[in-house]
């Protein structure tokens, strides 16, 4: 037996065949099965209350967007803030209401859009429209570099990015897709338990752009987060500082405001609806008078205090902080009323709606 | 570690099958390719392509192909033009095999060696310092490399004339569906594809289209949503798993390795065909294999097939007497464990591999292969048990991180060692992890002797019909939840 690695009877230059068979009978058999098996798969996840959704905060998609906002025209909308400016605007019915395209560059967490704020007016191509939601720890400047890894993204490769943004494209179109629904995870979480249910989380959802969604149930258990001893956005409040340390920070935010005024754009700083303990702890942490009022005395742009405006403050966030899903076009566009009515934020009106 | 494994170079973006960039890619590459256009065209349409495919990853790389082309093409024409100057053709010969060779090891190995020359030098009192290379390894660089260098050799053995055309060599060297993780291709089989027009028939389309979805299957279901989760678990370097986990994951690993690699080629194998071409198999049920000559005429066919051809023989092969041969198999053994990257991990690997096709053969030329057990169906499977086993053990070098992870792995595989705490793998897990590999050593027996088209005319159409709407709304569901680069793409 002679030690040989390969024989030569083993050539690859064996050369393959199509085996004899009535392809196209095969195929379409295979291709209609597999169209109905999604089909109802989606059908029965959206009968389930499923939605489609894409991962909230992907940098890709973030990119994607960030790129939309650079119109010569300047008739953009652009959202800044948290998951509240995310989850309580409805980008359709705003874009509706003010007609301007509407682009949502808010972050998740305890993020400070003033890095992103930043950067709309280092690029002198920004000419439209931003809506920030403001809240007082979003002031402090050592959160302002929460969001650079954003602003600073850039994607490696094209081909990767492009289809990365396919890729979400048809995650936001198909509640199939969404992989705590694979059959993997199904399979597992019935191994674990001996019985499987729809997970909670699956019930809120982001869009392809960006906005987010939560329906009561999502909503219900997020209440139940922010009552927990250590809530997400209460850890911020103990971080209170008085606002003295805060005014350097205010001007020069506003510094960057007339920066994107003297474009042409305009700005408009946003407190979102917060309600129960939360509100509760906001005030007790920074009391208006020696916050929010001073803030709004520093900055050249319009800032809206949602308690200050009647139609906003008949809207009630369930968990405290975001509002449900069947709240958010009212609010839209009392909301989006509230903005033209202060011109956009533009030079030309500039009128606090603080009235207190 | 002497050296480090380069997983830190290697891309973290690749336009691989399994992507939305690529199937509209290839959907523009079909259509344009079916357009009755002359045939230079389209081949020039091919090589745009692929230019376009590697130019995703790195425009500036695709200098290499290029280079390759030139450096290859022009050697071979040299030596086909003074056919008669055999010193000269000796000579270009072996420049070109050095500067292929060069290449190859500035960038694959380039980091190692100098580190190797930092240790020499350090040890001998020298105060030296070497620069860091920090350029990316290009993706399938040793894959193009032997097919430009097979070319060469060839052409220096008159086993194949020059090409005629360079386009034609142009797009030998770097045609796409092989281009990342072969199979590697011959010129003698390509060349000629490539005088006349090709075009897929309807059967070559159909069935194209089926091995694209299989390897796609492979791929993105079997090795990246079932098995990879199994494996990343064990063959963490900071965890210490059990020895049910270490054998399970070690399994988990060959399937998961096999089912990436096995995918890419057959994935490469439907393109071709599809585009018209046929390109050799790469693997053939090596699931099945009965022995580790068997395995490697199974696993990674034409890598082996071109180490036989560049390397063992030219050595001496078998004719020299069985030390000779020992010696010649451990070398390309060797070779294809550092083929992998320059680790002593990898090397192992290849010298395990080695010691038992040596082994292997000692006991066939004993007078234990006379016994009747052998010819029986038990000794059959006793021998594929062993041969199994063996390669888990191989395997763990393979995948470790390092040379002591890989002895703690064996030491918890063997019972050696014990740890307080070790990690365990779900009951889930396990099962997913056997359950995958069975069935794959289970179809792989089945068709242990037949390739896949064979396999498949024994069929009834319908149950093929059955199987790729199975195949795709597995590779739909699956796809959602993880998308890796093949990982091959690194070698």
């Amino acid at each position: 037996m002679p030690l040989v690695i390969a024989p030569k009877t083993t050539a690859p230059q064996r050369v393959w065949r199509a085996p004899a068979m009535p392809w196209l009978l095969t195929w379409l058999p295979a291709l209609l099965v597999v169209l109905a098996s999604v089909g109802g798969l989606e059908a029965f996840w959206r009968a389930g209350g499923v939605h489609a959704t894409v991962s909230a905060d992907n940098k890709d998609l973030w990119y994607f967007w960030r790129n939309q906002v650079d119109r010569p025209d300047g008739r953009v909308v652009v959202l800044l803030g948290t998951s509240r400016i995310k989850c309580d605007i409805a980008l359709a019915v705003l874009e509706r209401e003010v007609d301007l395209h509407a682009v949502q560059l808010g972050i998740d967490g305890i993020t400070s859009p003033i890095g992103i704020l930043r950067d709309l007016a280092a690029d002198p191509c920004f000419k439209g429209v931003v809506l920030c939601e403001m809240f007082v720890p979003l002031i402090d400047r050592s959160r302002w570099n929460d969001c650079d890894g954003f602003v600073s993204y850039r994607p490696a490769r094209l081909a990767g990015y492009l289809d990365s943004v396919l890729t979400l494209r048809a995650h936001s179109t198909f509640a199939f897709l969404d992989r705590r629904l694979g059959p993997l995870s199904i399979a597992k979480a019935w191994s674990d338990s001996g019985t499987w249910q729809l997970p909670a989380a699956t019930l809120d959802r982001c869009d392809f752009n960006r906005s987010l969604g939560f329906q009561p149930r999502a909503i219900a258990l997020d209440a139940q987060l922010q009552k927990q001893p250590t809530p997400r956005d209460r850890f911020a409040l103990s971080r209170a500082v008085p606002f003295e340390q805060l005014a350097s920070a205010c001007d020069e935010i506003d510094s960057l405001v007339c920066v994107i005024r003297s474009r042409g754009g305009g700005v408009v700083f946003i407190h979102l609806p917060s309600s129960g303990d939360q509100l509760a702890d906001e005030e007790t942490a920074f009391p208006r008078t020696q916050y929010w009022n001073r803030f709004i005395k520093r900055m050249s742009a319009p800032c809206i205090h949602f308690r200050d405006v009647a139609a906003l403050r008949a809207y009630t966030p369930s968990d405290g902080v975001h509002l449900s899903e069947d709240d958010i076009r009212g609010f839209t566009t009392a909301l989006a009323k509230e903005v033209e009515r202060v011109g956009f934020g533009r030079c030309v009106v500039a009128t606090n709606t603080q009235r207190s | 570690v002497l050296f480090p494994v380069p997983y830190s170079l290697f891309p973290d973006s690749v336009v691989t099958f399994n992507s939305f960039v690529f199937v509209l890619f290839l959907a523009a590459v079909l259509i344009v390719h079916s357009v009755p256009l002359p045939w230079t065209i389209r081949k020039f349409n091919l090589l745009v392509a692929s230019y376009l495919f590697y130019a995703a990853w790195d425009v500036s790389y695709v200098a290499l192909l290029v280079l390759s082309t030139i450096l290859n093409g022009g050697t071979a024409a040299v030596m086909g033009r003074y056919d008669d100057r055999t010193t000269l053709r000796k000579a270009l010969l072996w420049i070109a095999t050095l500067l292929n060779l060069g290449v190859l090891a500035a960038f694959k190995y380039g980091n190692d060696l100098l580190g190797l020359a930092h240790s020499v030098s350090h040890r001998l009192g020298i105060p030296y310092s070497p620069p860091k290379i920090t350029v990316l390894l290009p993706i399938g660089l040793s894959f193009f490399t032997f097919q430009a260098m097979s070319y060469t050799i060839d052409v220096y053995r008159r086993t194949i004339k020059p090409a005629g055309s360079v386009l034609d060599l142009a797009l030998f060297i770097s045609f796409f569906p092989v281009l990342l993780a072969g199979p590697i291709l011959r010129a003698g089989q390509f060349l000629p594809q490539c005088t006349s027009p090709r075009r897929a028939t309807g059967s070559e389309f159909g069935w194209g289209m089926a091995l694209f979805t299989l390897g796609l299957f492979m791929k993105v279901t079997l090795a990246d949503y079932l098995l990879s989760p199994v494996t990343r678990q064990v063959f963490d370097p900071y965890v210490t798993p059990d020895a049910l986990s270490v054998w399970t994951g070690t399994l988990a690993f060959a399937g998961q390795d096999y089912c990436d690699f096995a995918g890419y080629s057959t994935c490469a194998m439907g393109i071709a065909l599809c585009l018209g071409f046929v390109v050799p198999e790469n693997f053939r049920a090596p699931l099945a294999s009965i022995g580790f000559r068997d395995l490697w005429q199974r696993w990674h066919i034409t890598l082996v097939a071109w180490m036989r051809d560049y390397v063992f023989n030219p050595l001496g092969g078998v004719h020299k007497g069985f030390l000779h041969a020992a010696i010649n198999v451990m070398i390309v053994m060797l070779l294809i464990g550092l083929w992998h990257g320059a680790a002593w991990t990898y090397l192992i690997f290849g010298f395990l591999h080695g010691t038992y096709l040596i082994g292997e053969t000692i006991l066939q030329r004993s007078r234990l292969r006379g016994l009747r057990i052998w010819t029986q169906p038990i000794g059959k499977l006793l021998l594929w048990a062993m041969t199994i086993v063996l390669c888990l053990i191989a395997f763990v070098f393979y995948c470790a991180t390092s040379m002591e992870h890989a002895w703690r792995l064996l030491s918890m595989m063997f019972g050696i060692s014990r740890s307080a705490l070790p990690f365990r793998l779900s009951d889930w897990d396990l099962l997913v992890a056997v359950v995958v590999c069975e069935l794959l050593g289970v179809a792989h027996c089945l068709r242990r002797n037949a390739s896949l088209d064979v396999a498949v005319t024994r069929v009834p159409w319908w149950t093929v019909s059955i199987g790729l709407a199975l195949m795709l709304v597995a590779i739909i569901l699956s796809s959602a939840d993880t998308q890796n680069d093949f990982l091959y793409f690194q070698y």
